[in-house]
């Protein structure tokens, strides 16, 4: 009896502050994979928003383009039931010797909660040509108080149409 | 006594890590699943295929389907070609795109490709010569709408 009760107490068990050793341990690999999937999932997202920027140019200088560059081209007319767009108060600058044809705000489907502002603008070249530009920005950070106080990232489009 | 508190300690701590861990996981999924699930990808193959077939066809006409179902665009088959010798056709049937590609007189089809399944709309609409193409996407979880306009430019 009393060597089995001396057996006993010569057992080295795991301690409180081992297992809190263990436990942080484990805490520290944790947080490391949240941060990165925090980093991957804001990364792709900003990826996202940038892909729709350029779709959205895109869509806007084609149909533009598609009745010759017209000064009367309307985008709400157009694209509105499609792509959400509403006139804008403010909106990304125009290139400095561009004639303005409007700001929009254009918020797609799948981007939830990024709101794109477009400024289309245009110039003539030449007699016949005339050049098509679209700028849109958004807010990488989110969109602030206002809708546009954060907007930090442009796209910009630049194409040419005949307009005879 | 040290025990008790170590194992209550330890089974906090352990449930509050799971709890991140599939939280984590669980946002994970959804946001691989927002760039890179079928209706994403599928749509940029839409987009894309779109924007090339119109690119190349004529300015010439283009024929749009009875409410927007379908448009038929014609181009030339190579260098050689002095009219517009070959026809490409996109159209929906059973929740899939279809482009339908052939020749002109006599018309004869060449081929016709699956461009994307889980189509559960498609509009093509007119914009002077721009054609713009509306597409929703959906495989029950998600959904993706793509919006395309290309203009038809050869002459």
């Amino acid at each position: 009896m009393d060597s089995t009760v001396s057996k006993i107490r010569c057992r080295r068990g795991m301690t409180l502050v081992g297992t809190m050793v263990a436990v942080v341990i484990l805490l520290i690999a944790v947080i490391g994979t949240s941060s990165f999937r925090y980093y991957s999932a804001m990364d792709t997202r900003r990826a996202d928003a940038q892909t729709a920027a350029s779709r959205i140019a895109l869509t806007l200088c084609e149909s533009w383009r598609g009745i010759n560059g017209d000064v009367t081209y309307n985008p709400i007319t157009n694209l509105g039931t499609n792509l959400a767009i509403t006139q804008s108060t403010t909106g990304p600058a125009k290139p400095s010797d561009f004639t303005l044809l409007g700001s929009y705000a254009i918020e797609l489907d799948e981007i939830h909660g990024v709101i794109h502002y477009a400024t289309l603008s245009w110039k003539d070249v030449q007699p016949g040509l005339r050049a098509l530009n679209v700028v849109v920005a958004w807010a990488q950070r989110g969109p602030g108080a206002d809708g546009t106080e954060n907007v930090d990232k442009s796209f910009r489009l630049t194409i040419y149409t005949s307009t005879i | 006594m040290e025990l008790v508190i170590t194992a209550a300690i330890t089974s906090i701590v352990a449930l509050a890590i799971g709890v991140v861990i599939v939280d984590g996981q669980s946002s994970w999924n959804v946001m691989y699943d927002r760039v890179n699930s079928d209706v994403i990808t599928d749509g940029y193959v839409a987009r894309t295929k779109f924007d090339a077939v119109m690119r190349k066809a004529s300015r010439e006409k283009f024929l749009l389907g009875s409410s927007g179902g379908s448009v038929e665009v014609y181009y030339y088959a190579d260098d050689s070609s002095t009219v517009p010798d070959r026809y490409a056709r996109f159209y929906t049937t059973d929740g899939d795109l279809n482009l339908d590609c052939g020749q002109l007189n006599p018309r004869t089809t060449l081929s016709v490709d699956t461009i994307c399944g889980n189509v559960s709309a498609c509009t093509f609409k007119q914009v002077g010569r721009s054609v713009q193409m509306i597409l929703t996407l959906d495989n029950g979880t998600q959904t993706n709408m793509v919006v395309s306009s290309a203009v038809t430019q050869n002459q």
